[in-house]
C-alpha cells in the first residue's frame, strides 16, 4: 500500500451532479391535488363514522374537497400570488367563523359530548367520560351547530393536509391521521374501510415520493404508480380479509397476556412476578412446582380478629389451561338493567351493603367493623387487595367491572386503609335485637331478606295461606309471602346431571312430626306399591292416606332456578312451588332500601350466571366422570342434608364442602406437582393422573367441578391472613402466604370465598374449613420440612395430624425468589422481551439523535450568518482530523477567512467549504469495512 | 436506501405491536398493508429493471494535475414505469501511482434518461480508471433491490502533468556521439549516403560532391549536399517502484515527461523506458505524435517491484542513461548515469545524481548539462 502523502490530498471525488429529466408540471399538480383530496376526505370519513357525529357526510367531503383544493393550487402558484390567495382564503374563514361563532362553539361542546359518548359506550362500561353541560341555541338545532363546527374544523384541517402533502411530509400526515383517531381506537372503534384505504393509500405515495435523493424534487410517475397500487391493495385486502369475517387469533392474546404481565411486574415494587400478583391471566400450562424464599411482601394490620383473604385477581375463563378475566359483556348488560339509584355502587361490596341493611333494621349500628391497613412492600403495586366484605376504595383506585380493584397509577399506593364488615358473623333472628354469631359463613338462600324486611310490628302466626291474607295491606302481603318462601326454599335441592328421574321431592314426616325423611318420586311409587300389595311399608306406614298424609311434595328447583328466579313464594297447597305460576315478592313494598338492594342484586345474579358456569366443553365429560367416579349419590346427599342441619348453610355450603373432601380426599398436597405434558389440560392431569398439587390445583378444580353442576364459581388468588396473625400492629405477610381459592356466588351476598385446599384453616368455624384429614397415599414433598401447623383452628384440636404432612412451609434452605409457576410470567421468562424492549429503544435513541445531529449541523452550515457557519464548518473538519483526515490548505483559508475577513464569505465560497467538508467526510469513511462505516456514520455522527 | 429499510422495519414493529394490543381488524389490516404495498411496488419494479441501462463516459479531453476529471454516468429506462433510485458503486483507480477508492453515487428516480456527473480529482498525474462494479436498481420505496448485472462499464481517462519549458545544453562530446539513422531535415551536414539538397558550387564546397551531370546540363556548376544524421539522444529509463508514494511516481513520470520534452524541442531523439509488465518498453520520441503515444504508455504504467526496469535495461547500450526513479536507488549504476530521484534523499546529491523535489522539477533541472 502506497505511503500516504499527508501534504497532498488523495484521488478523490467531488460532489456529483445530476441532470435530470425535466417533467411537466401538470401532471404533479394534479397528482398532489388528488392526493389532498383523499387524505382529507378520507379523515374527514372516518372521524365523522368513529366518533359517531351524526354529520350528513356530502356537505363534509364537498368542504374537505374544495378547501383541500384551492389550499393545493394556491400552493403551486407563484410567492406573490400563494401568498395573497392564502391571506384571502384565511379571512374568508375567519370572518366566516366570526359570524357564526356561537353555533360553532355549541357544535364544539356537542361534537365533543357525542365523542365521549360514543367512546364511553365502546370502552363497554370500563369507563365513563361524562359530557360538558350545554344549553341549546335559538335558531340552530344541535346537529346545525354540530355541522357548522364540523365544517370549519374540517377546512382546517383541509388546509393543513394540504400543506403537508404539498411539503411531501409523510411522517406528519401519518401523525395528523393517528391523532385524530387514537382516542377512538384506542376504544377499539373501528375505522371504516371506505375512509381508512385512501388515508393510507396518500400516506403510502408520500413516503415512495419522499425516498428521491431531494425532498422537493418529485417524479409524479412515481406517484401516480404508487397510488393506485396502494389503492388497489388495500381494497383487496378489504376484499379477502373481511372485517366480519376476521377471528383474532388466540396466540395473539396469549402474547398480549404476556406483554401486560411482563409490563406490570416491572413495577419498581414488584420483587417477582408469581402466584398472587398477577393482573390480566394466570397461566399455569407449564406449573412445574412453586417455591416461597420468607420474603415480606404486604405488611396488614387490622382490628378484627376475622381471617382475610386478600384478593387480587379474579378468574373467570378458563381456557387452555389458564385463567382470565372476563370480557365484561356480562357485567355491561348488568350494568344497563340495574336500578339507577344503585349506579354507584359496586357488586364487590355487595355482602358490606347487605350488612348496613341488616344492621340498619336491626336498629344496630351500621358501620364498618374494623379497618384493614395495608402497606405494599414488595407485591405488584398494581394490585389491590380487597378483603371480603369491603364497604369502599382508598382514592385512587377504582373496581375493575365486578372483579377486583385496581389502582390508576401504574405505581400503586404504598399504603391504603380499607373499611371492612364481618361477614363470618352476622345472624339476625327474628325475635332478637342483637347480633347472634353462630359463626358462618352468609351462604345466603334468599329467605335471608326476610331478615332485613320483617318489621317488629308483623307477627307472624298460624297459618301462611297468604290467599287469605289478600286484604291485608301490600306489607303484609309481601311480608308473608316472604315467610312462606322461607320453607320452601329450605327444602330445594339440584337437578343432579346425572339423575334423571322426575324433578319431583317428597319429604315423608312421621306422625309425630320429628323425622323427616326425604324421597325421591320413585320410592314414593315404590312404598305406595308395596302398600297396596302388602299392606305394609316403610315408617310404619300401613295404608296410602297416612302416606298422603305426611308426604309434602316439593318441586325441585334446578340450581339454574335458584339463581335466576326471582324471590317468589310457595302456593296452593303452600309446599310446592311453580315458577311458570310465582308470584314474586315485591320487597320495596316491605322495605325500599333491602327491595331495591334485592333488585339490583338479583339483575347483577341473573346477567352472570352464564358467564359463570362455563366450562370448556372439552372438559365438561372429563369433570362430569370425575363427580359420578365421586360418587354423589343422592340419597347420600339427602341424608346428610337433613332437618337437622343448619339451613343458614344452605345447600351450596354443603355442596362445595363435599367436593372439597372429595379432592382432599383423592389428592394430595404438594408444592412441586410437576407439569402436564404437552397438550395435556393442566386440571385433567391434576384430577385423572397425578392426583398431586397445591392450593392453585385445588382451587381450579373446585371452581370447574361446581361450575359443572351449575353453581357460579371463580377462581381467585392473593393473599391469606389467618385470624390469629391479625393484630392491631403490623403483621409480616410474606410470600408463602399466597394463596388461590375459590369464590362461590351466595344470592344476596355476593361472591363468597370457600376454603379447597386440604391444610388450611381460617382460625373461625366454617363448615368448610374443617381439615381433610391426611391424604390417602404419601407423597413427597420437596419444599415442605415444617410441620407447624399455619392456624389454630377452632373446630380442630388435632393440628398436627392436619398440618403435618400439608401444610405449606417455607423451602429449607432456599432462596428462591422466582416462583416456576408461570402463572403470571416470572422474571426469567420475562427477560428477552426486557432484552428485546431495551435494544429496540437503544436503536432508537441512536436513530433519533443521529437525526438530530446531522440536522443541526446542517442548520449551522447553512446559516446565514456566514462567519458562524465557517466556525461550524471549521469545527467539523477539526473533528474529522482525529479520524484520519487532513485539513486541507484550501479549506483552512476559507474558514480563515470566514473569521477574520470583515465581508465573511461569498455564497460561491460557502459552497465550495461546504463540498471540502463533504469531500473530507467521505474520506473518513473510505477505507473502510461495512461495521465500521455503520459505526462512524450512527454512532461518531460522521 | 439503508434509512428506507430502517423505517419499514420500524413500522413493521409497531404494527407488530399494534397487532398484539389492538384486538380489533384494523390492526390486522395495517399490518398486511404495510407487507403488501412493498412487494406491490418490487413486482412493479421488474419490467423497469428489464429495460435498465446504464452507460459511463470518460472526459473528453485529458485533464492536468487538479483539475476535475468529470466522468458522466448515464442511466436510461426505456421503460412506462419508473424505477426507484438507482445506486451505483463506482471503484476509481490512478494505475500509475496505484491510488484507489470506492465511492457510492445515488441517482434519482428514472423514467427516461438521467445523468450524473462525477468529478474526479487527482492531484497527480497518470491514468484515471473508473468502473462501476455495482449496480443496484431500487423499488420506489427504497426497500427492495435488484443488481443490475451488465458487462463492466468503465472509462479511463489522463492526467497530464504540467510540463515544464527548459533546455538542457549537451557538451559537444554528447554531440560526437552515436547518430541514429535519421536525418535532420531543416539543416545540412556532410553525410552523402544522404542527399539533403542540390545547390550551386559555393568557394570551399569539395570538388568530390559537384554534380557533373546536373552542370553539363545547367551549364553551372551543382554540388550535392550532405545531410546531417541526427545525434542519437540519451535514454531515459524511468523507474516506478511500489513502494514509493504517489507522490514520487507522479514525480518521476514528470521528470521524465520533462526530460523527454526539452530533448526533443532541442531536436534530440530519444528513447524512453519503462518497465510494462514483465518486459521493458521502449518508445522512441522523434516528433509530437510519438510524444503523445509516450505519454499515453507511460501514464499507464504500472509501479513494479524495486528497481525491476534497470534490471530489465541492458547496459550494454552506448546511449546515455538519464535514470529517473521514484525511490532512492540501491542498486550500482553506470558511471555516465544522470540519476534522478524523486524521492527523498538523505545523503547529499553528488554530479550524477539530482533530487527531484516534487512541483520544483524545473528547479531541479535547472543547470543541468548533458
Amino acid at each position: 500500500m502506497k505511503r500516504k502523502d499527508s501534504s497532498t490530498p488523495a484521488l478523490h471525488m467531488g460532489t456529483p451532479s445530476g441532470t435530470e429529466p425535466k417533467h411537466s408540471a401538470v401532471p404533479a399538480v394534479l397528482l398532489d391535488v388528488l392526493l389532498t383530496i383523499l387524505y382529507v376526505g378520507g379523515l374527514t370519513f372516518c372521524a365523522n363514522q368513529m366518533y359517531q357525529f351524526a354529520a350528513p357526510n356530502l356537505p363534509l367531503l364537498t368542504d374537505a374537497t374544495l378547501c383541500g383544493t384551492a389550499v393545493m393550487l394556491l400552493l403551486k402558484c407563484r410567492k406573490m400570488v400563494r401568498i395573497s390567495g392564502l391571506s384571502l382564503l384565511g379571512a374568508g374563514w375567519s370572518i366566516l367563523l366570526f359570524r357564526r361563532l356561537q353555533p360553532v362553539a355549541v357544535g364544539s361542546i356537542l361534537a365533543a359530548n357525542r365523542a365521549l359518548n360514543t367512546m364511553s359506550v365502546a370502552s363497554k362500561g370500563k369507563y365513563d367520560f361524562g359530557s360538558f353541560p350545554v344549553s341549546s341555541l335559538g335558531g340552530y338545532t344541535r346537529n346545525t351547530c354540530i355541522l357548522l363546527f364540523l365544517l370549519f374544523t374540517v377546512s382546517l384541517f383541509s388546509a393543513a393536509g394540504a400543506l403537508l402533502i404539498h411539503q411531501k411530509r409523510p411522517l406528519l400526515c401519518t401523525l395528523l391521521f393517528f391523532i385524530v383517531l387514537t382516542p377512538a381506537l384506542s376504544m377499539t372503534i373501528a375505522p371504516p374501510a371506505v375512509g381508512i384505504v385512501p388515508v393510507l393509500a396518500v400516506c403510502t405515495t408520500l413516503f415512495a415520493l419522499h425516498t428521491g435523493l431531494r425532498r422537493k424534487s418529485h417524479s409524479a410517475p412515481r406517484g401516480w404508480l404508487t397510488l393506485p397500487a396502494a389503492l388497489l391493495t388495500g381494497i383487496l385486502l378489504c376484499n379477502f380479509l373481511h372485517p366480519e369475517a376476521y377471528i383474532r387469533p388466540q396466540k395473539l392474546e396469549t402474547v398480549r397476556g404476556s406483554f401486560e404481565n411482563a409490563v406490570q411486574n416491572l413495577s419498581p415494587r414488584h420483587a417477582y412476578g408469581g402466584l398472587a400478583n398477577s393482573v390480566s391471566q394466570v397461566d399455569m400450562s407449564k406449573n412445574e412446582s412453586v417455591s416461597f424464599s420468607g420474603k415480606t411482601m404486604l405488611r396488614v394490620s387490622a382490628n378484627s380478629d376475622e381471617a382475610q383473604y386478600l384478593k387480587s385477581f379474579t378468574g373467570s375463563n378458563y381456557q387452555n389451561s389458564r385463567w382470565t378475566l372476563s370480557d365484561g359483556s356480562a357485567y355491561q348488560k348488568f350494568l344497563q338493567s340495574c336500578p339507577a339509584s344503585m349506579k354507584g355502587h359496586n357488586v364487590q361490596t355487595l355482602m358490606a351493603q347487605y350488612e348496613q341493611l341488616i344492621r340498619k333494621s336491626s336498629k344496630l349500628s351500621s358501620n364498618p367493623d374494623s379497618t384493614l391497613t395495608i402497606q405494599n412492600i414488595a407485591a405488584n403495586s398494581r394490585c389491590l387487595f380487597l378483603p371480603y366484605g369491603t364497604a369502599s376504595l382508598p382514592n385512587g383506585s377504582d373496581f375493575d367491572r365486578d372483579l377486583c380493584a385496581r389502582f390508576q397509577s401504574i405505581f400503586g399506593k404504598n399504603q391504603y386503609s380499607l373499611p371492612v364488615y364481618a361477614c363470618t358473623r352476622n345472624n339476625v333472628a327474628i325475635s332478637s335485637s342483637t347480633i347472634i354469631h353462630t359463626g358462618n359463613w352468609p351462604v345466603f338462600t334468599p329467605v335471608d331478606a326476610a331478615f332485613a324486611a320483617v318489621k317488629d310490628s308483623v307477627t307472624l302466626t298460624g297459618s301462611l295461606e297468604w290467599m287469605n291474607s289478600s286484604n291485608q295491606s301490600p306489607h303484609i302481603q309481601e311480608s308473608l309471602k316472604l315467610l312462606n318462601s322461607y320453607n320452601t326454599y329450605g327444602w330445594y335441592t339440584y337437578n343432579s346431571f346425572f339423575d334423571t328421574r322426575s324433578h319431583d321431592l317428597f319429604c315423608y314426616t312421621d306422625a309425630f312430626g320429628v323425622q323427616h325423611y326425604i324421597l325421591g318420586k320413585e320410592k314414593v311409587d315404590s312404598i305406595r306399591k308395596q302398600l297396596k300389595e302388602k299392606g305394609t311399608g316403610p315408617f310404619q306406614l300401613t295404608s296410602e292416606t297416612e302416606l298422603d298424609k305426611g308426604l309434602t311434595q316439593y318441586y325441585l328447583l334446578s340450581l339454574r332456578d335458584l339463581y335466576t328466579m326471582p324471590l317468589c313464594p310457595s302456593i296452593g297447597d303452600a309446599k310446592s312451588i311453580r315458577p311458570a305460576t310465582a308470584y314474586p315478592i315485591d320487597l320495596k313494598k316491605i322495605d325500599s332500601a333491602a327491595g331495591t338492594f334485592f333488585d339490583y342484586e338479583y339483575a347483577y345474579r341473573k346477567a352472570v350466571y352464564d358467564e359463570n358456569t362455563q366450562v370448556p366443553e372439552t372438559l365438561r365429560p372429563m369433570l362430569l366422570a370425575w363427580l359420578r367416579k365421586a360418587n354423589y349419590p343422592m340419597n347420600a346427599f339427602y341424608s346428610g342434608y337433613s332437618s337437622n342441619e343448619d339451613t343458614h348453610a344452605g345447600q351450596i355450603n354443603a355442596i362445595v364442602t363435599l367436593i372439597a373432601k372429595e379432592l382432599a380426599q383423592s389428592s394430595s398436597y404438594t408444592l412441586s406437582p410437576g407439569a402436564p405434558p404437552e397438550g395435556t389440560d393442566f386440571i385433567d392431569y391434576f384430577l385423572n393422573t397425578s392426583h398431586r398439587g397445591y392450593c392453585v390445583h385445588f382451587a381450579t378444580a373446585e371452581t370447574l367441578l361446581l361450575r359443572t353442576l351449575g353453581i357460579p364459581a371463580r377462581y381467585a388468588e392473593g393473599y391469606y391472613i389467618p385470624s390469629n396473625k391479625l393484630s392491631r400492629s403490623y403483621t409480616d405477610v410474606t410470600d408463602d402466604q399466597a394463596h388461590a381459592w375459590v369464590e362461590v356466588y351466595a344470592p344476596g351476598r355476593g361472591w363468597i370465598p370457600f376454603e379447597t385446599t386440604p391444610g388450611y384453616s381460617t382460625g373461625s368455624t366454617q363448615d368448610n374449613r374443617k381439615s381433610y384429614g391426611t391424604p390417602p397415599k404419601p407423597t413427597p414433598r420437596a419444599a415442605v420440612n415444617s410441620a407447624a401447623p399455619s392456624t389454630a383452628s377452632k373446630a380442630e384440636s388435632s393440628s398436627s395430624s392436619m398440618a403435618a404432612s400439608s401444610a405449606p412451609a417455607r423451602s429449607a434452605g432456599t432462596v428462591s425468589a422466582t416462583s416456576a409457576s408461570g402463572t403470571s410470567g416470572n422474571a426469567g421468562s420475562d427477560l428477552p422481551w426486557v432484552l428485546l424492549l431495551l435494544c429496540l429503544l437503544a436503536g432508537v435513541a441512536v436513530f433519533l439523535r443521529h437525526t438530530w445531529v446531522t440536522a443541526r449541523r446542517k442548520r449551522a452550515f447553512t446559516q446565514a450568518d456566514t462567519k458562524a457557519a465557517g466556525i461550524a464548518v471549521y469545527t467539523y473538519l477539526q473533528f474529522l482530523t482525529e479520524h484520519g483526515v487532513p485539513l486541507e490548505m484550501e479549506a483552512q483559508q476559507l474558514c480563515e477567512k470566514a473569521l477574520f475577513s470583515k465581508y465573511g464569505l461569498t455564497a460561491t465560497e460557502m459552497k465550495r467549504l461546504r463540498s471540502l467538508a463533504a469531500d473530507s467526510a467521505q474520506q473518513a469513511l473510505a477505507g473502510h469495512n461495512v461495521w465500521e462505516r455503520f459505526l462512524l456514520r450512527w454512532i461518531e455522527n460522521i | 436506501m439503508t434509512k428506507s429499510r430502517i423505517l419499514y422495519a420500524a413500522s413493521l414493529l409497531a404494527a407488530i405491536f399494534f397487532l398484539i394490543f389492538y384486538i380489533g381488524y384494523f390492526s390486522m389490516f395495517l399490518l398486511l398493508f404495510l407487507l403488501c404495498v412493498p412487494l406491490c411496488t418490487f413486482f412493479l419494479l421488474l419490467p423497469a429493471y428489464r429495460n435498465f441501462s446504464a452507460v459511463l463516459a470518460a472526459p473528453e479531453k485529458p485533464v492536468c494535475c487538479g483539475e476535475a476529471a468529470v466522468f458522466s454516468l448515464t442511466a436510461q429506462c426505456r421503460s412506462r414505469i419508473p424505477t426507484g433510485t438507482v445506486c451505483a458503486k463506482i471503484l476509481c483507480r490512478n494505475t500509475l501511482t496505484g491510488e484507489t477508492f470506492w465511492h457510492r453515487v445515488r441517482l434519482s428516480p428514472i423514467q427516461g434518461k438521467s445523468a450524473l456527473e462525477l468529478p474526479i480529482i487527482s492531484p497527480y498525474c497518470g491514468k484515471l480508471e473508473v468502473t462501476v462494479t455495482r449496480l443496484t436498481v431500487c423499488d420506489l420505496f427504497g426497500i427492495f433491490s435488484l443488481r443490475y448485472h451488465l458487462p463492466e462499464i468503465a472509462a479511463a481517462c489522463f492526467v497530464l502533468p504540467k510540463i515544464p519549458e527548459f533546455l538542457i545544453p549537451f557538451s559537444p562530446k554528447a554531440d560526437m556521439g552515436n547518430k541514429t539513422d535519421e536525418y535532420d531535415l531543416y539543416h545540412p551536414g556532410n553525410d552523402l549516403s544522404e542527399l539533403f539538397a542540390v545547390r550551386e558550387y559555393r568557394p570551399g564546397d569539395s570538388p568530390h560532391s559537384i554534380h557533373w551531370k546536373l552542370t553539363e546540363k545547367r551549364g553551372i556548376l551543382m554540388v550535392r549536399q550532405g545531410s546531417l544524421p541526427l545525434p542519437a539522444g540519451p535514454d531515459i529509463l524511468v523507474e516506478l517502484q511500489e513502494e514509493s508514494s504517489p507522490t514520487a511516481l507522479s514525480c518521476a513520470a514528470e521528470t521524465a515527461l520533462a526530460l523527454s520534452s526539452a530533448m526533443l524541442s532541442q531536436g534530440r531523439q530519444h528513447h524512453v523506458l519503462w518497465l510494462g509488465g514483465t518486459e521493458l518498453q521502449s518508445c522512441a520520441v522523434r516528433d509530437e505524435d510519438s510524444t503523445v503515444q509516450m505519454t499515453a504508455w507511460l501514464l499507464s504504467a504500472h509501479p513494479q517491484k524495486q528497481a525491476a526496469a534497470f534490471a530489465a535495461y541492458s547496459t550494454a547500450s552506448d546511449q546515455q542513461l538519464l535514470y529517473v526513479t521514484s525511490a532512492v536507488p540501491a542498486v550500482s549504476l553506470p558511471e555516465a548515469t544522470v540519476t534522478f530521484c524523486c524521492a527523498p534523499i538523505e545523503t547529499n546529491a553528488g554530479s550524477n545524481l539530482i533530487a527531484v523535489t516534487p512541483g520544483h522539477i524545473e528547479e531541479a533541472l535547472q543547470g543541468l548539462t548533458l
